[in-house]
């Protein structure tokens, strides 16, 4: 096989693995927790059933909706899937990654942020919009924690594409990159609700952030929310463990290791959801800018 | 052809004024032939260049030199551009029966005149002369409805806030005059480096007034907020640029300018977006967010002259692309977005009554050309792809790493921005949210269906400006080379093309275009399954009212009280203390911390301390020669 057939094959498994694990990992995630707790779990597939039986069904707008409400979820959906493009799984090249694409992969989840609370508001629903404030605020810490991680790895790979600033080994710099992982962990359990941020599995509408400001979605659309979360969670995983593990020379080894990796990272919730309660609201804030703070000191260390 | 540029422009200038004199439904049609006139003499002078012109004109004139470089030329369309959509508009907006209609619309008419001047002046004193027209006729238009208490305080917080602005700019060119021995601007290398220091600082508070930099934006939300909303538009949207502009212009004259110069602009940049964008969140008034929003753009648009000017004495000249290339962009993408928005302001005002966020709400119904314009400008302003806030903010983005591959410490400018653009979003969901979204929160201020043409026209024409410029982007960043060699003669500029512009574009097409196949494809397949005749869920609650929402000010509260060093509350909240507490109130309000709760209590304390050095002045002659007499025995003494 030729290196630009192999290139474009890596390519397309990419894409593919994007498309159809994410589910995958919140079956991983589920089932860790339940052995935790001593029980035997649901099916490792389950999320897939869930989502193919609310493809099925029929859907319920409120009146008080407009067509944001019904867009929302689909924009959400396509800018978080621009964003895994962005992010290599295994061997760069083939996709859209340009100089200066981090930027565009922050904000494309920003676009989805906008949209979801601008949906949230547009049922008029106090409890959506509860949860739409607490996004935006919680935004406000998550953002400069990834930009001090990107700074981190822009400094260290002298690059400024994703592509290469993930593919590139970095060594000697453990320090930074075991603090910009443990910074970009705490990201991504509050970029995709989990414990001890949210609770997705919560039965009380006023504790919530993510699921109450989807409360009124049905149907095929709330399948495409719940699909597109657990997307930017393979997402945030892939550039977890990208950023953690070292890059292989080979590109299909590599790919073989990441995956392992994003599976590790789902088990890592499911433990770390199992070991620990939610932390109370006010202070989540706290929990977040010292996430922050250890990316900076990351960063700072890079650049010593 | 080069001939017919001056006569175009000035053709311009006098049309705006005519505007100003005639009719509104006259005035706006002249003053779109006024911007074509002006956009056919840019075009010839960018493809052609424009030689300067010298006027020697009678007593006490004199000499008159105007010129336009690509400099000029940048900052011209946005001059021509957005006050004839704000003359279209005020056509329907501004009732032709006002108490100040007449001399609200020749104000309006000659504050795109002398903002030419400005751009064109090649000489301190026509700078300054157009300056001041440009100042006043702001002043004419913000004070339109001066019969409230509140526009007359703003107004003259405004004029004396731009006059201490204009007496630190004739500081500034009396100082380099004194050295260079000419009024013509032209750049001035070789002067002492405390001058350099001396002159730059006046050039940052003249100009910087106008730029909104914190902590002089002090003038700037008061001013915004009461005016007519075509005359917020245009102040918004090109009047803050002339500062912009000045800064711009200062620095080609200082050539020698060090390192700090850059390092103050891009702090005071990363300071000034975080702290106006968090005031924005803040805000309940929708103009004041809005204004705020100004303070936070106009700052990022400063950390891109910063680190251009870094780059510049640094020799860095990707730095100086960069960050020139995304301020100027920057200028442009906030000429079309934020105009935009205040035209929705009116809109809302007029439909509604009130600019109380938290007595809006479910508009979109009643208004929805408005509510799709509006929703467009929230994501454009928000910078958020794929619309045109996205673009100039990237290249800002991109240098910032870029320096900070090379120097380390403009990096955390990154983070900054980072916050600024995660507090635009909430500001942008709050406004889009509370107006149009959701039911009406006060059955008083529900919105009445009142959308004529004269009206939604020039914000389709700006929500359809938003996109179009994310696909042309390929077209003319390349142009913005030229802009860069003004600054910085015989820089490279060959960062411009490290950001594919191109693949940007088509990446931000592409997202659309996808996000609106989808949403088609999967209308088509789910037709037939949806109910639409239901209440939103109330969590089993039975008796849901519209005053039940989450309102404007609780989706921002979190955020205000995160930001507490930037946006320095007023909070009144009681304390629950018995098990069965008496009846109580909360209200909060975020007044601006520099006037508000600075200098308007400083000012108020020196009216009551100062009046009493009044009792030395009585009017007994005897007394008055005592203090001579103690003075000249002081004076023998001290000496």
């Amino acid at each position: 096989m030729t290196a630009s057939a192999n290139a474009l094959l890596g390519t397309v498994v990419d894409v593919l693995a994007l498309l159809a694990l994410p589910p995958l990992l919140l079956g991983v995630i589920n089932r860790v927790k339940a052995i935790a707790g001593g029980r035997r779990g649901q099916p490792l597939l389950q999320p897939y059933h869930d989502l193919l039986r609310l493809m099925r069904k029929g859907m319920v707008f409120s009146e008080t909706t407009t067509w944001i409400f019904r867009a929302a979820p689909l924009v959400t959906l396509v800018a978080t899937l621009l964003a895994g493009l962005l992010v290599p799984l295994g061997g760069g090249a083939g996709r859209i990654g340009f100089e200066g694409d981090l930027v565009l992969f922050v904000y494309l989840f920003a676009v989805g942020r906008f949209f979801t609370t601008a949906a949230a508001l547009d049922t008029g629903s106090p409890f959506e919009g509860m949860g739409a404030a607490r996004e935006v605020t919680w935004a406000l810490l998550t953002e400069p924690a990834i930009f001090f991680v990107l700074l981190s790895l822009a400094t260290l790979s002298d690059s400024l594409s994703l592509d290469t600033m993930l593919l590139a080994p970095a060594t000697g710099h453990v320090a930074t990159l075991v603090l910009s992982a443990v910074g970009l962990f705490v990201v991504l359990l509050v970029e995709c609700s989990r414990v001890p941020f949210d609770d997705p599995n919560t039965h009380l509408e006023l504790t919530m952030v993510h699921e109450v400001m989807v409360l009124d979605h049905s149907g095929p659309l709330f399948g495409a929310i719940l699909y597109g979360a657990a997307m930017k969670l393979f997402i945030l995983s892939t550039f977890l463990v990208r950023l953690a593990l070292p890059t292989l020379d080979d590109p299909w080894a590599g790919r073989g290791v990441a995956l392992a990796g994003v599976l590790g990272i789902a088990a890592l919730i499911g433990v770390v959801e199992s070991a620990t309660a939610r932390v109370r609201l006010s202070r989540v804030p706290n929990l977040i800018a010292g996430a922050a703070l250890i990316t900076a000191v990351g960063f700072l260390l890079a650049v010593r | 052809m080069e001939v017919l540029i001056w006569p175009l422009l000035v053709a311009a200038a006098l049309l705006f004024v005519a505007s100003g004199l005639l009719a509104a439904r006259v005035g706006r049609v002249l003053a779109v032939l006024a911007a074509a006139s002006g956009l056919v003499a840019v075009a010839l002078a960018i493809a052609l260049g424009a030689p300067p012109l010298t006027l020697s004109l009678p007593f006490p004139l004199g000499r008159l030199t105007l010129g336009l470089d690509p400099l000029s030329a940048a900052f011209l369309l946005p001059v021509l551009v957005v006050p004839a959509l704000g003359a279209v508009y005020a056509s329907g907006y501004f009732p032709a029966d006002h108490r100040a209609a007449r001399r609200t619309a020749i104000a309006f008419g000659l504050l795109p005149a002398a903002m030419i001047g400005v751009v064109v002046a090649r000489d301190a004193f026509a700078l300054l002369v157009a300056w001041e027209l440009m100042a006043l006729a702001a002043f004419f238009a913000i004070s339109a409805d001066d019969d409230q208490p509140a526009v007359r305080a703003s107004s003259w917080v405004y004029l004396v806030a731009t006059h201490l602005g204009t007496l630190a700019l004739i500081a500034a060119f009396a100082v380099l005059s004194g050295h260079t021995g000419t009024l013509e601007l032209a750049p001035a290398a070789g002067l002492p480096p405390a001058t350099t220091a001396a002159v730059a600082a006046l050039f940052l508070v003249g100009f910087g007034v106008k730029a909104g930099v914190v902590p002089l934006h002090l003038w700037l939300p008061g001013a915004h907020a009461n005016a007519p909303s075509h005359v917020s538009a245009v102040m918004s949207g090109v009047v803050l640029k002339m500062g912009v502009y000045g800064l711009l212009r200062a620095a080609t004259l200082l050539p020698d300018l060090p390192q700090e110069a850059g390092a103050t602009l891009l702090a005071l940049g990363a300071l000034g977006a975080v702290g106006g964008a968090a005031l924005a969140a803040a805000q309940s008034d929708l103009k004041r967010l809005l204004a705020y929003s100004s303070v936070d753009n106009l700052a990022i648009i400063l950390m891109g002259v910063g680190l251009a000017l870094y780059g510049r004495a640094a020799g860095h000249p990707d730095l100086t692309t960069l960050g020139l290339a995304g301020a100027v962009l920057h200028v442009w993408n906030h000429a079309l977005f934020k105009p935009l928005m205040f035209f929705v302001a009116g809109s809302v005002i007029h439909a509604t009554g009130t600019r109380d966020l938290d007595r809006l709400g479910g508009a979109a119904r009643a208004l929805p050309r408005t509510a799709r314009a509006s929703f467009a400008g929230a994501i454009s302003l928000a910078g958020l792809p794929p619309l045109n806030g996205f673009i100039g903010e990237l290249f800002i983005y991109v240098g910032l790493f870029r320096a900070a591959q090379i120097e380390r410490w403009p990096a955390l400018a990154a983070p900054a921005l980072a916050i600024t653009g995660a507090l635009a979003l909430l500001a942008m969901v709050k406004l889009h949210g509370a107006v149009f979204l959701g039911a009406a929160r006060d059955p008083a201020h529900a919105a009445h269906p009142h959308e004529p043409r004269a009206m939604t026209a020039p914000m389709t024409a700006l929500a359809l400006a938003c996109a179009a410029a994310v696909l042309a982007a390929p077209l003319y960043v390349p142009w913005l080379a030229e802009v860069v060699a003004v600054l910085a003669p015989g820089s490279d500029t060959a960062a411009l093309t490290a950001v594919p512009v191109l693949t940007v574009s088509l990446t931000l097409a592409g997202l659309a275009a996808t996000g609106l196949a989808v949403a088609l494809a999967a209308r088509r397949l789910t037709r037939g399954r949806s109910r639409a005749a239901v209440g939103t869920w109330g969590c089993g609650y039975a008796a849901p009212t519209a005053r039940i929402q989450y309102t404007a000010s609780s989706l921002s509260d979190m955020a205000t009280q995160l930001l507490r060093p930037f946006t320095w509350p007023r909070r009144a909240a009681p304390e629950l203390t018995a098990a069965l507490p008496a009846p109580a109130a909360f209200s909060e309000a975020t007044p601006d911390p520099v006037l508000d709760r600075l200098v308007a209590p400083a000012a108020a304390r020196a009216g009551r301390v100062l009046p009493r050095l009044r009792s030395f002045q009585h009017g007994r002659v005897q007394a008055y020669l005592l203090y001579i007499l103690v003075a000249l025995v002081a004076l023998l003494l001290g000496v």
